[in-house]
């Protein structure tokens, strides 16, 4: 249950847009001002005000109440304090009519206790009538709210729960009696304990904080604005503001331990780890040779020449780096869960191309990444720490990877025959790119036939292929058997053909997995 | 929207609309609530009996009204309680009777929707209590100032003419009321920022 989204299952953002569209009419006429926008499909921010938990928009009932967000989008813009809006809340409508009626009722029957107690009801009229909304901002126009956040580890591993911490202050001078607040919690994290949201009276100076905890998934996360109503004390006057301090969280799958990646023997002419069979400097005992005027003087064969008198030389095993290329099939046909909520491929492919990508480079390997899907993504094969810099940049936070599937697939809508142009075309241009003696590790549910395709492609074209596949598959129904039978298929005919499959199922740590694929290929 | 509306055989699938106007009204706010009803029905029942069961009737709206979450109920259930008020007053029922029963009805109906308000907004699990405290806190204060304002006077000026009193209690009121009433300004209730 990590929140990642699995196929189908696009709870939160999907319903949180259908409904945003409906309110975004109902509030643009109220306000005139241009909010009705439509709202960003990128960030699912729907035109009202989402809750970070349910999911749900907030009703505003018998309010006007302006989406805080409409501005979310761009809403590193907009000041602290600044009043998004202002509403009426009809808290207290009707007490005036009903301390009329029995204001009359008692004089028609000339009783007093009706008429003081109609009174009272005016006295309740006057209090919700003369209600303004408490400022939010001082003379200066600086907020009179604040916000601090504080989280327990700001890089934690993917999935991991993190302690949250956000205390709201009320800085100004005068007393806020009703103070309400939800901690703008990134979208995608789940909060697992406590609650993001608090309602509290705050005297001047005073703070009030919320704990929760949340589950991050894996990327770059950043908290939004907290959305904020201040009401007055009879509580039929709100302002609705946001209050804002910049938090963020990077979660990043750790590197797995150095030399945990086998890899296949096509080799770059530079020193690395793989093992080959060229003899020359290295640890592990080759051959000897005749002596050539040039050979280095500590690899000299001393007992020949004490033996027999002639010079020899030893020869190492010489071990090489690899150039590896990770390709990550990202399409929208991978997003595949075993059940809704549970961790889908794409995402598991990527936490393990991630790792892979980190190793390689730890151990002398050039690396680059390539993605397929919504539009792709390539890092050219490279060493050194901006190259690791930027590719692990490229697997946490590029859209393409994003854990969240896109809304259609890349060639959703063409015709079939220029689907089938485009898609061969999309292999022979990660192909053309990859450097000759690139080996390609492509991590892939392979549920359908396309990346079978691709790696039989790139094998043809003489590159060391490694297919490393999570396993989406269950055996709940007869077509997930079907699915499942269907899949194992297809690993098998690529094993047949020679390429190394590594089959990687659901629960099981990619180090595991790896371990034991190791023990089988290294015989 | 309703329910009879769904053509019948549709799957219902949970929206989220539906599912924030499922989420309970705060406890604090509805204890108080309930317990205000209560009161207010047991001042107008000690009087009389038909007021009395007027106000339970009262009470369990109200009940109900925190249950289901909807303002709706609790507005009826205020009604009835006033009315309940009401015939306290119309059998002759001093202010010593009517006016804290009506005190209490009111506290019902303000705590019970503002626990309706903030569970839709925030949740029943969020921490809420202090601003409920305080809520109700301040609308009892302002309540009770009014009501020692109002009986202090009105003793005051009982023993020469009631009659007197009274209607000078009433043209305050009215005046009152005509200087606090909102003024629709746009048919939207907007408040100019």
């Amino acid at each position: 249950m990590a929140g990642d989204v699995s196929t189908g299952a696009g709870n939160s953002t999907g319903a949180g847009n259908s409904t945003g569209a409906s309110d975004a009419t109902d509030a643009g006429d109220s306000t005139g001002v241009a909010d009705a926008g439509p709202p960003d499909a990128d960030r699912g921010w729907p035109a009202s005000w989402v809750d970070p938990v349910a999911g749900g928009v907030v009703e505003r009932e018998r309010t006007l109440g302006r989406a805080p967000d409409g501005a979310a989008a761009a809403g590193e813009g907009r000041r602290d304090g600044a009043v998004v809006d202002d509403y009426r809340t009809g808290h207290w409508r009707g007490v005036s009519a009903v301390a009329f009626f029995v204001c009359g009722f008692g004089l028609v029957l000339r009783q007093p206790g009706l008429v003081v107690a109609g009174v009272l009801g005016v006295v309740y009229a006057g209090y919700a009538g003369s209600a303004r909304p408490p400022r939010t901002t001082d003379g200066e126009g600086e907020s009179v709210l604040e916000l601090r956040r504080e989280v327990d580890d700001s890089t934690p591993n993917p999935g991991e729960e993190v302690g949250v911490r956000t205390t709201v202050v009320n800085a100004g001078t005068d007393p806020l009696t009703d103070v309400r607040m939800v901690d703008g919690v990134p979208e995608g994290m789940d909060v697992v304990e406590g609650s993001p949201r608090l309602a509290t009276a705050l005297r001047a100076g005073e703070a009030a904080t919320v704990e929760y905890r949340v589950a991050v998934p894996r990327g770059d996360h950043e908290w939004g604005p907290a959305h904020v109503v201040v009401a007055d004390p009879s509580a039929s006057v709100e302002r609705e503001t946001t209050v804002g301090t910049a938090t963020s969280v990077r979660a990043v799958p750790p590197a797995l331990s150095t030399d945990e990646l086998p890899l296949q023997d096509l080799t770059t002419p530079y020193t690395g780890r793989i093992p080959t069979e060229a003899g020359g400097d290295g640890v592990e005992f080759h051959a000897t040779r005749e002596y050539r005027p040039g050979d280095p003087l500590r690899r000299i064969d001393w007992y020949r020449r004490a033996k027999t008198g002639e010079l020899g030389t030893l020869e190492f095993r010489e071990e090489r780096a690899g150039t590896v290329v990770v390709l990550v099939d990202a399409r929208k046909a991978s997003y595949l869960a075993p059940a809704p909520g549970a961790r889908h491929a794409v995402a598991r492919s990527v936490d393990a191309a991630l790792q892979s990508f980190d190793t390689l480079l730890d151990t002398g390997d050039r690396a680059g990444i390539a993605v397929f899907g919504r539009g792709g993504a390539w890092l050219p094969p490279g060493a050194g720490d901006d190259h690791h810099a930027r590719g692990r940049e490229l697997l946490t936070t590029h859209p393409a990877v994003s854990a969240v599937p896109p809304e259609e697939g890349a060639y959703e809508g063409l015709l079939p025959d220029r689907r089938a142009t485009l898609r061969g075309e999309r292999i022979d241009q990660v192909a053309g790119r990859l450097p000759d003696d690139a080996q390609v590790i492509v991590f892939s549910p392979c549920c359908d036939d396309y990346v079978a395709r691709t790696v039989r492609r790139l094998d043809a074209y003489g590159h060391a292929v490694t297919l490393v596949s999570p396993d989406p598959t269950t055996d709940r129904g007869p077509g997930e058997r079907l699915a499942r039978l269907e899949r194992r298929d297809r690993l098998a005919a690529l094993r047949r053909a020679g390429i190394r499959v590594l089959d990687w199922p659901d629960g099981e740590a990619f180090a595991t997995t790896l371990e034991r694929a190791r023990a089988r290929w290294s015989g | 929207m309703s329910d009879a509306d769904r053509p019948a055989g549709v799957a219902e699938r949970p929206t989220p609309d539906r599912e924030t106007v499922d989420r309970p009204p705060t406890l604090v706010s509805a204890a108080i609530a309930v317990g205000a009803a209560l009161l207010a029905a047991g001042f107008t029942g000690a009087h009389t009996g038909v007021a009395g069961q007027i106000g339970v009737a009262g009470v369990a709206l109200v009940g109900y009204g925190l249950f289901a979450g909807e303002y709706r109920w609790i507005d009826y259930g205020t009604v009835a309680l006033v009315c309940s008020v009401v015939v306290v007053g119309a059998v002759g029922a001093g202010p010593r009777v009517t006016v804290p029963a009506a005190l209490c009805a009111v506290l019902a109906w303000d705590t019970g929707g503002y626990a309706v308000r903030l569970g839709r907004e925030l949740g029943r699990e969020s921490e809420t209590a202090r601003a409920e405290l305080v809520h109700a806190g301040l609308t009892l204060a302002v309540g009770t100032t009014a009501v020692l304002v109002a009986a202090g006077g009105y003793l005051l000026v009982t023993g020469a003419a009631p009659t007197l009193a009274v209607l000078l209690l009433f043209c305050g009121a009215l005046a009152l009321l005509l200087a606090v009433s909102e003024r629709p300004e746009d048919g939207r209730r907007r408040l100019r920022p």
